[in-house]
């Protein structure tokens, strides 16, 4: 009885609880499943953040690359103009040749779609001569432009690249001055040609650059000094650099 | 499994990005409707649209393959009403719309399809957009010959025929923007300082053309308004202008293509190569509250010299320099 009585405890204890090798197996798969997903997951969260940096950076790159292409080609675009205007600085201004000039405007408005008007000031910076496309021609309006940022400077650098402004809020302008290369005899100060030009001629860099932005321009009058992000690539693409 | 799970969990992750690498959708037909205030047997439809599916096209988009283009266009208002409904029932991703007429036909009708206005000289005044720069509406699209362009129109017809003292200025009240009034506080300015008598009349029929020019007396000239109305009816009013011998500046080159002496005026044309650049950024989900409205850069000069000479004018020489074509 005694032998029958100690036997059964043994037993089962043996059937209900695990063997200690058993427990000890259990709780190195749990550890080991869990360092396994454990480096899985921070491997994949790393890749995850790895791959967004690098997109962002490729991205920042890309907008870079882009942006000085714009405005490599808004430069170059101002530097035909300008050469184009060069031209047109010739011939001195007097009654007689008001015809010719008549005619360089005329031809400077044809061959270069981007300027929108051009006028030549006297050396006083008064208004002699103004030929548009948008508004009536006018001669000897004598307008006093001697007070105008765009006046002193170009006397002073020969050539001035005015900040880009947008006409109906919309659209993207700037003034190029120049001084005459050539000194009149009659007059001390060389002669100033103001041209507008359309900043972009409508192919791809006012389509990216213009696109969906808001741009504060000051209506009165017309000019817009903020820095816009347009305002800041055409003003960095100045031949002369920022003005 | 905890595996399994980790692997569907990143590559649940990684999926939504391919698609936004490519950007464009693809494989989804989408839907373009042209609505043009024209009639259907206008010679300018099919140069219209050609010049328009060429330009979408240079952008990737081929009708029939990812495209679909529905064209339609009439003159009066009550067809043309009926072609918009057409056209918006066809829930369309934009709508392009020839003329102020047009656009302000189909913004009746919806308040959700993109609308992209080709012409429209006054779309704050008409009050397709809140503002040029931000239209806040679903309305953007390209403005037309602007008011100071009449000052032009004014020095040109004096230019080309010195003996001008009066100018009838004609248009339509229906069609022109704001009725007229839009470009007459600009044509009054330039008279005034050009020392030319002015007057508007307004040409409500097709048989009022005919009357108004032959009321026109020597001396008299004629600045048409651009509208889509005198657009229209360019044959009839170039014909009359001709009969009467009236010299006359018209706002588009297909007048001087008909006969017409002169015109000076955006380039319809290039508009229409230009405008499937807006199309193409919102069939890429660009809203068109948020694309300002351009202005046309290119305003082309047409002198016809066949009908110059007709009328004994002689054509100065710096009209020639300026000229982007003459007519022979």
């Amino acid at each position: 009885m005694k032998m029958r009585d100690a036997i059964p405890p043994a037993t089962s204890q043996s059937t209900a609880a695990p063997s200690p090798r058993g427990q000890l197996f259990r709780k190195y798969v749990g550890l080991f499943v869990t360092v396994v997903c454990a480096a899985l997951v921070a491997n994949g969260l790393l890749d995850i953040w790895f791959s967004y940096r690098e997109m962002n950076i490729l991205l920042t790159r890309i907008q870079q690359e882009q942006a000085k292409s714009a405005a490599a080609k808004i430069s170059q675009y101002i530097k035909e103009i300008e050469g184009q205007l060069a031209w047109a600085t010739l011939l001195p201004w007097s009654t007689e040749t008001l015809d010719e000039w008549k005619m360089d405007a005329a031809r400077l408005l044809r061959l270069v779609p981007a300027v929108t008007a051009v006028a030549q000031l006297d050396a006083a910076g008064r208004e002699e001569i103004r030929a548009s496309r948008v508004t009536k021609d006018e001669v000897g309006s004598q307008i006093d432009y001697s007070q105008e940022d765009f006046f002193a400077k170009a006397v002073a650098n020969k050539v001035y690249y005015g900040p880009v402004h947008f006409l109906r809020e919309s659209e993207p302008y700037m003034t190029i001055a120049m001084a005459g290369v050539r000194r009149d005899r009659r007059a001390s100060e060389p002669q100033i040609h103001l041209g507008c030009g359309v900043a972009d001629s409508g192919r791809h860099p006012r389509a990216s650059l213009c696109g969906g932005s808001r741009w504060p321009a000051d209506r009165s009058s017309g000019h817009q000094h903020g820095a816009s992000q347009y305002g800041h690539v055409a003003a960095r693409a100045g031949p002369g650099g920022a003005r | 499994m905890r595996r399994r799970k980790v692997l569907a969990l990143l590559a649940s992750v990684m999926a939504p990005w391919p698609p936004m690498a490519l950007g464009q959708s693809v494989g989804r037909l989408r839907n373009i409707g042209v609505l043009m205030g024209l009639a259907e047997t206008d010679p300018e439809v099919p140069r219209r649209v050609a010049i328009f599916r060429q330009a979408l096209q240079d952008l990737g988009w081929i009708e029939g393959h990812n495209i679909r283009i529905h064209y339609r266009s009439a003159i009066e208002a009550d067809r043309l009403r009926l072609l918009g409904n057409e056209l918006v029932a066809l829930q369309p991703d934009v709508i392009v719309a020839s003329s102020s007429v047009v656009a302000s036909t189909l913004l009746r009708e919806t308040h959700t399809i993109p609308v992209v206005f080709v012409t429209a000289s006054d779309p704050i005044g008409d009050g397709f957009v809140a503002s040029l720069a931000q239209p806040n509406r679903n309305a953007t699209g390209f403005t037309g010959n602007l008011s100071s362009l009449c000052g032009k129109w004014l020095e040109l017809l004096q230019e080309i025929a010195p003996g001008t003292m009066h100018v009838t200025a004609v248009c339509h009240p229906d069609s022109a923007p704001a009725g007229g009034t839009y470009f007459l506080p600009s044509l009054q300015a330039a008279a005034a300082s050009m020392s030319v008598g002015l007057d508007v009349t307004l040409l409500r029929e097709p048989t009022d053309i005919e009357s108004v020019l032959a009321a026109r007396n020597p001396g008299g000239g004629i600045v048409v308004l651009p509208d889509q109305f005198t657009f229209a009816h360019r044959e009839s009013i170039v014909e009359s202008a001709a009969r009467y011998r009236l010299p006359a500046i018209y706002p588009f080159r297909p007048f001087t293509d008909a006969g017409g002496l002169i015109s000076y005026g955006i380039d319809v044309l290039d508009l229409y190569r230009r405008v499937p650049s807006y199309v193409h950024r919102i069939l890429n989900g660009a809203r068109p509250a948020d694309l300002p409205v351009q202005s046309p850069a290119k305003l082309e000069l047409v002198i016809n010299r066949r009908v110059a000479t007709m009328l004994g004018l002689a054509v100065p020489r710096i009209m020639l320099v300026r000229a982007d074509e003459v007519i022979e």
